[in-house]
């Protein structure tokens, strides 16, 4: 019987050991990073008066947005929260990116929240106010395309790209 | 009993994990097999470009030939390749892409192409046609090497994920890297053709604020003056960076006291204006209306130095109101020189502001009068639009181009246009689709 016990005690730590295993991902921390691209900005749009209102195409866009920016930014300051959402509307208007925000978003590894899922969960309420705010015009990273926060992702393509700021933790790039 | 139950869980769990897999790998092959097909049909349509001799055919050749570049720069975005370099590639899409773009455009109205055009028309083949075969070879290695996008991506962004000393050797080699590699390599060989005089000029980036370089006790002390404080208690405001960005800035960081959150403003280097500022306080429960916010944004503004603003959008959203104003001179509205301002409505006070492109192009402007009148622009627009009464406006390009023009506010249905027409040419400038509160929608 205590031998059962014991078999049972270690095929349940295996399982588990195994579900673990394959949870795991090879790459953490909030980084927005594809490697090899980008040297300029081309300047935005938020340049012009350039605000956007409630529409079908919009709602999906800041939903998703907001969404981003509450996984990568959690616990950042809100003007990093902002920054987060300006990286990914520079992103649309760069040369090396996707045209639209989903594409931007979706595209594969460029943000770990969306790689890790965690963009599924309910977005906090200042990250709604934040992408608003971005997509209104305020981009405190001053143009930048790329992001990554050092005390988590060491990438070896930050060392290509121009450093604009630092906004909490989060170190922003061209 | 045990054994069989867990056996079977476990059996069923390594199912599911390798259908997910599976289907993930095949969305990355559908990309890639696309990325091929464009890139192919690229060439193709260039070609064809090259052998037509009608306006017509040209022209066709080239609106095709832009699909398909489009069409593959979305698939690479939909590549795992986050690691592997493909800058010159893609530069060089993009490249094909505006000059098919404009060639198009300009074919639709009759005009062939000149001999510099086609010559260069021949170098983008020939890359296009080296592009296409490397990826074909790409291709093959994915298929004769059973290899996999899941698998490579998995080594890719764990080698980049690791490397400390800024070296891009850490991407694993194999075959499909190599490809890659000789297709970069491959590409950044290909001469690149002056496209000056064939394309529209990249947008340049904003100049700087006019006016002689501040100190960061300028800089602070303008921040201050902004936020209407005559000190800050406790802890000292400060310039916490100086960013390289378009224009150039101080970024002010000033300490939370008094009701209000830190508050953050980036001041120019240049000239020493303000550009954003941020308070970063949480918002409460509201206590004023937008349409009262927007007395006291005007109001902030007129107490700011802003002088003659017009309000031209309004939008309200988690307990804030932004204001959109600009600036107008002898009745022109002038769209260059505009802000938004957000009051946030639990305290009724102004807790943000953006005005880069106030600060950067605001002067006095001289302009003649309208060459037309405002009966000959009406006729530029369409009649099956009902318009409203034109004002006249200062809009601008992509490329900080002032033009002068009658800006006519008209509905299809319930949907707001804004046309634009030129005052001196009576040409149709642009139109812009807004929401009932002048916020033009995307």
């Amino acid at each position: 019987m205590q031998r059962a016990g014991r078999v049972f005690a270690a095929l349940v730590v295996l399982v588990a050991l195994m579900v673990v295993l394959w949870h795991i991902h090879p790459h953490t921390g909030s980084t927005a990073g594809r490697a090899g691209r980008g040297v300029e900005r081309a300047a935005t749009e938020s340049a012009s008066w350039h605000l956007a209102a409630p529409g079908q195409a919009y709602s999906y866009n800041f939903d998703l947005m907001a969404r981003v920016i509450s996984a990568e930014a959690k616990g950042e300051p809100y003007v990093g929260q902002v920054a987060v959402g300006a990286v990914i509307l520079n992103r649309t208007q760069h040369p090396h990116f996707p045209k639209t925000i989903p594409g931007v978003i979706f595209e594969p590894d460029a943000f770990t929240a969306v790689s890790q899922g965690t963009i599924w969960l309910p977005p906090t309420s200042s990250s709604l106010r934040a992408a608003q705010d971005a997509l209104a015009g305020w981009d405190p990273t001053g143009g930048a395309v790329y992001y990554y926060n050092p005390s988590k992702a060491t990438n070896w393509w930050v060392a290509t790209r121009r450093f604009l700021v630092q906004i909490g933790d989060h170190i922003f790039l061209r | 009993m045990l054994v069989l139950f867990l056996g079977l869980a476990v059996f069923r769990e390594y199912r599911l994990r390798r259908e997910i897999e599976v289907r993930t790998e095949n969305q990355y092959q559908r990309a890639f097999q696309e990325v091929i097909y464009h890139v192919d049909g690229l060439e193709h349509e260039l070609g064809k470009a090259l052998a037509a001799g009608s306006a017509t055919q040209t022209a066709k050749a080239f609106a095709d030939a832009w699909r398909h570049s489009e069409s593959a720069r979305s698939a690479i975005g939909q590549l795992p390749v986050g690691s592997v370099p493909l800058s010159a590639t893609e530069d060089f899409i993009g490249r094909v892409a505006a000059f098919t773009y404009t060639l198009a455009q300009r074919g639709a109205s009759g005009a062939s192409i000149s001999e510099r055009e086609w010559t260069i028309l021949r170098d983008f083949q020939r890359q296009a046609k080296f592009a296409a075969d490397e990826l074909a070879g790409v291709g093959r290695a994915f298929s004769a090497g059973a290899l996999r996008w899941t698998d490579f991506q998995r080594d890719t962004m764990a080698a980049a994920a690791t490397r400390p000393d800024g070296t891009p050797t850490g991407v694993p080699s194999n075959q499909v890297t190599k490809g890659f590699k000789m297709l970069e390599d491959g590409m950044t060989r290909f001469p690149s053709p002056d496209l000056e005089g064939v394309l529209p000029p990249p947008r340049k980036k904003l100049p700087q604020v006019p006016g002689p370089a501040v100190s960061t006790d300028e800089a602070v002390r303008a921040a201050l003056d902004f936020l209407g404080l005559e000190t800050v208690a406790g802890r000292r405001a400060r310039v916490v960076a100086r960013i390289p960005s378009d224009p150039e800035a101080y970024r002010v960081e000033i300490p939370p006291g008094r009701g209000r959150g830190t508050v953050w403003v980036d001041v120019s280097v240049k000239g020493g204006r303000v550009l954003w500022m941020m308070d970063e306080s949480p918002i409460g429960p509201a206590t004023i209306t937008p349409a009262m916010a927007e007395a006291v944004a005007a109001d902030f503004l007129a107490s700011r130095g802003f002088e003659n603003m017009r309000r031209i959008s309004r939008q309200a959203y988690q307990g804030v109101a932004v204001v959109g104003f600009a600036h107008e001179q002898d009745g022109v509205l002038v769209y260059p020189d505009h802000v938004i301002v957000r009051v946030a409505l639990d305290s009724g006070s102004v807790d943000g502001f953006e005005g880069t492109n106030y600060q950067v192009f605001h002067r006095a402007r001289r302009y003649g009068a309208p060459r037309i009148t405002e009966g000959e622009a009406r006729a530029a627009v369409n009649p099956r639009l009902e318009v409203g009464g034109p004002r006249l406006a200062i809009i601008m390009d992509d490329f900080y181009r002032e033009t002068l023009v009658y800006e006519f506010r008209g509905a299809i249905d319930d949907e707001t246009y804004l046309v634009y027409v030129n005052a001196d040419t009576g040409e149709e400038e642009k139109i812009k689709r807004v929401g009932p509160e002048g916020v033009e929608t995307l």
